[in-house]
């Protein structure tokens, strides 16, 4: 996993954080598929690769869509004329880039919060580590 | 457009949300380059079209979106086509592929809610060819024909063609 100067500023600052163990580190990031747009700014801004534009996409991501959006709008249109639930995971052609969902790897990301900062949907939250003494205790023990 | 091809016309009469044959009805988005001609010469030539399909001229097919194609669907249509340029023949040089991948990605969520993909459907002609455009129109029309009619959830702006 190739590291930047910045991640190794933020794992040098953080109790628990080594360059070997890079879980749990940092800020919290919590994705609100929802709220995603997809227009993959999170996959651009990742330093890690944690972040990713995938193959494949969430049906729900438009049913769950806030009304009045982009995605909304399709999500509207979809629950007028579908039978049932979807079925999962939507393969995704190459051509088509927007309706992508985002794939998060929770293990290789740092916490670093680049990502939600560059969010233009707010749909990524960085929550401040709320646990430092966790991860201390863990490296006392 | 003087030589407003004479389905979309005979349609037009109809009344909207009101189809002449069998209740169903299809919108076909087509390319102004490609297809939209092809569909001009074939009204110059007094070949008829089914009275089931609605013209929408775009100015290529890239434009078409996935919206466009469900908000058509939801909204009345029992079938949409997409009709453009043959592919590497774009006037804008890759519109009408993306339209393929973007049909594709339709056809693929209208199956993963349980909705016929055949529902939407990409064809591909050159301005010179008004029977093949005739020839999509009628395969589409004939498919549609052989669908059950689309069932739409009542929501209340939709009133029009759930019925």
């Amino acid at each position: 996993m190739p590291l930047t100067n910045r991640g190794r500023a933020i794992l040098s600052r953080v109790p628990g954080g080594t360059l070997q163990s890079t879980v749990g580190v940092g800020c919290e990031i919590v994705r609100h598929e929802e709220l995603c747009v997809g227009c993959g700014k999170c996959a651009t801004n990742c330093p890690s690769g944690a972040s990713e534009r995938s193959e494949t996409f969430d049906v729900y991501q438009l049913l769950d869509a806030p009304a009045g959006s982009r995605r909304g709008a399709l999500g509207d249109a979809l629950r007028r004329i579908m039978k049932h639930a979807p079925d999962g995971l939507v393969e995704v052609p190459a051509r088509v880039t927007v309706l992508r969902t985002i794939a998060y790897d929770g293990e290789k990301c740092l916490g670093c919060g680049t990502c939600a900062r560059g969010c233009p949907a707010d749909a990524i939250e960085a929550r401040p580590p709320k646990a430092d003494a966790a991860p201390a205790a863990e490296m006392r023990a | 457009m003087a030589a407003a091809p004479a389905a979309s016309a005979a349609g037009r009469e109809t009344g909207v949300g009101q189809p002449a044959v069998a209740g169903r009805s299809v919108v076909a988005f087509c390319c102004r380059e490609c297809a939209y001609a092809a569909a001009d010469a074939s009204a110059n030539a007094r070949t008829s079209l089914p009275p089931t399909v609605r013209l929408v001229l775009m100015p290529c097919t890239g434009r078409v979106s996935p919206l466009h194609l469900l908000s058509a669907l939801a909204e009345g249509a029992d079938g949409v086509m997409v009709a453009g340029c043959l592919e590497g023949q774009c006037h804008y040089r890759e519109g009408n592929f993306n339209a393929i991948d973007r049909v594709a990605f339709v056809q693929r969520l209208l199956k993963s809610v349980g909705v016929a993909p055949e529902r939407c459907r990409m064809f591909t002609m050159s301005a010179g060819e008004p029977p093949k455009f005739v020839a999509a129109v009628k395969e589409m029309d004939r498919v549609i024909g052989g669908l059950p009619p689309l069932e739409r959830s009542a929501v209340p702006a939709v009133a029009r063609g759930a019925a």
